[in-house]
């Protein structure tokens, strides 16, 4: 074989062409469907267009790292154990010189590791009353607390 | 600025690449190809050279860890000692279907990019562990043992191979910090350097509108795949890079030999230490070259062994970090390796599908396999990107029937990046020409 005989896109280029116009188009057209302002907004998160749970749990971790003190050691309380799982995945990168501990780790209980922490970001869930935690500030979607430590 | 520094430290791979792909027998490519080709040997270099340093309890730097690596590009090139010099294809004046084909790339990148600056393409996986392990070791000068043991850190997938974390790593360190949306460029970045190289590589094997035209479907397939799946900023991009110019690299006349046989070898190298699926895919690209090779038997193993040495020795100091530190034994998630649960396996199929068929309406995945199917007969060398596909579809397969519950969401999230290679090598096998 010599590469003059070479095979069908060498034949039919145009068509080949033609198809990877098409693949080339289709993200292009599936973005141009949504409305204007949306395809204006310019993102905030990563994750903005991909994922919009995640992209609004990112966006309260941004929140809170204003209120925290360097290196903190924090747990994360979420309305439910895949949103907690998924911010404390996050904190993990978000906040590189930090400790996040764990109060549920993939649906599986763990007060007790996340009972170390002295820090509660609590996202769109109020921590228990039983906690014992001062308020540090509120922040979009949740607020960032101390444990108050026992007298 | 940040940003631009953390991309402009990947400027060290092609560098660190450059003593080998410099051999006068590495000629035959075009510069761009060259370029690439560099950068691709230097990122699986790099990763080599940081896990050596890892497993020898030796802090990394970044000029530590590049010189390094330069000098294992310009000790491989002693392997190639002897190999005569080669000249790439006459330069000629792009006709109107060559310009057009890039034309239709350029756009392919461009609207990656477009995606990926607009939030639209991002992996999750980046941000839930590809960062954090990245930002970890560069700050721990090293693969952070204390991290990767924390219970806590179970989902590091510690074991996972390292050339993505290490190569995120270094350009951390050469920056000073990490930089998310820098590493999620990586997607449209990659992208443009297999737009850049891969009709070069293809020329050898086509005339130079097929490779032109073949490349340009291949981009577009990724760029849409890339897309739709979110792969921007994990290890999907570079694997599909090394993976389609080490196929291509394969089907090129002139493969067998030294030259050739050593830089495949290294880019499946790369794969083989991107992600785990790209091992079975270097094993079964591999064997099919040397089976439809005619040779002595010595003159095989020689050329296994450069094929497929370069992978041998990558995964053997990944496993002996793993292995010494107590860490890993094993691609250990997927649980023990004949223990799967047949039944599922129409279950699987299905999913599989269905997962394909939502990602773009399938039609990146259709649209090469109708290419394949109208070009029509092919010649033998097309065995090997079809026997590779068929390998790495029933790999896949094979692996998502491990799970004793339902893997339907895990197939939901997964399939679509994970087949991505099959529509290449699809176009990798239409652009194959018949057996004279």
């Amino acid at each position: 074989m010599t590469p003059a005989d070479a095979g069908p896109p060498g034949r039919s280029p145009r068509l080949w062409l033609i198809a990877a116009f098409a693949l080339c188009c289709f993200p292009i057209a599936a973005r141009t469907a949504h409305p204007l302002d949306e395809q204006l907004f310019v993102p905030v998160t990563p994750l903005d267009r991909t994922d919009g749970a995640r992209a609004e749990q990112w966006a309260f971790l941004e929140a809170c790292r204003a209120h925290l003190p360097p290196q903190p050691v924090f747990t994360i309380l979420a309305e439910d154990p895949d949103t907690a799982m998924a911010l404390f995945m996050m904190a993990i990168g978000a906040y590189p010189d930090s400790l996040p501990l764990p109060t549920t780790y993939y649906g599986n209980p763990t007060p007790e590791i996340g009972a170390q922490a002295p820090l509660v970001l609590a996202y769109r869930s109020p921590p228990p009353p039983e906690w014992n935690l001062r308020l540090i500030a509120r922040v979009r979607q949740g607020a960032v607390y101390a444990r108050v430590p026992a007298p | 600025m940040e940003g631009a520094s953390w991309l402009a430290a990947l400027v060290f791979l092609p560098a660190v690449g450059s003593p080998l792909l410099a051999h006068r027998s590495f000629g035959r490519f075009p510069f761009w190809s060259r370029v690439v080709l560099s950068g691709a040997a230097g990122a699986a270099l790099i990763s080599f050279s940081m896990t050596l340093l890892a497993l020898t309890d030796r802090a990394w730097g970044v000029a530590l860890v590049a010189t390094l690596a330069a000098v294992l590009a310009s000790g491989l090139r002693v392997l190639l000692r002897g190999e005569p010099a080669t000249s790439p294809p006459e330069p000629a004046r792009p006709d109107r279907t060559e310009r057009i084909a890039g034309a239709i790339a350029c756009i392919a990148v461009v609207a990656a990019l477009l995606a990926t600056l607009g939030g639209a393409a991002t992996s999750v996986d980046l941000v839930f562990f590809w960062g954090a392990k990245a930002q970890q070791f560069a700050a721990a000068r090293g693969i952070d043992l204390e991290f990767l043991r924390d219970p806590a850190h179970q989902y590091m997938h510690s074991y996972y191979p390292p050339l993505v974390s290490n190569v995120f790593a270094f350009a951390t360190m050469a920056a000073g910090r990490f930089v998310w949306t820098a590493a999620a460029l990586t997607f449209p970045l990659t992208l443009a350097a297999l737009a850049a190289s891969l009709p070069g590589v293809l020329r050898g094997l086509t005339s130079a509108r097929a490779a032109a035209a073949t490349s340009a479907l291949i981009v577009a397939t990724l760029a849409c795949i890339g897309s739709q799946a979110d792969i921007a900023g994990n290890a999907d991009m570079p694997l599909y890079l090394f993976e389609t110019l080490a196929l291509a690299l394969l089907l090129r006349p002139d493969a067998a030999g030294g030259p050739g046989d050593l830089l495949a070898g290294i880019l499946f190298a790369a794969a083989a230490t991107a992600k785990v699926e790209g091992l079975p895919f270097a094993v079964a690209a591999a064997a099919l070259a040397l089976w439809l090779r005619a040779g002595t038997p010595a003159g095989r193993a020689k050329a296994a062994a450069r094929l497929l040495g370069p992978t041998a020795v990558a995964l053997a100091a990944w496993f002996a970090f793993g292995l010494s530190r107590k860490l890993f034994s094993a691609y250990s998630e997927y649980g023990r390796f004949f223990d799967v649960h047949p039944d599922h396996a129409t279950g699987v199929v299905a999913e599989i599908v269905k997962s394909i068929a939502a990602t773009g309406r399938g039609l990146a995945y259709l649209i090469p396999l109708l290419c394949l199917v109208g070009s029509g007969r092919r010649g033998r060398t097309a065995a090997i990107p079809l026997g590779t596909a068929a390998a790495l579809a029933g790999f896949l397969v094979f692996t998502y029937l491990h799970p004793a519950g339902d893997p339907a969401q895990w197939i939901g999230w997964s399939a679509p990046r994970v087949f991505a290679p099959l529509p290449v090598l699809f176009a990798l096998a239409a652009a194959c020409g018949r057996d004279a």
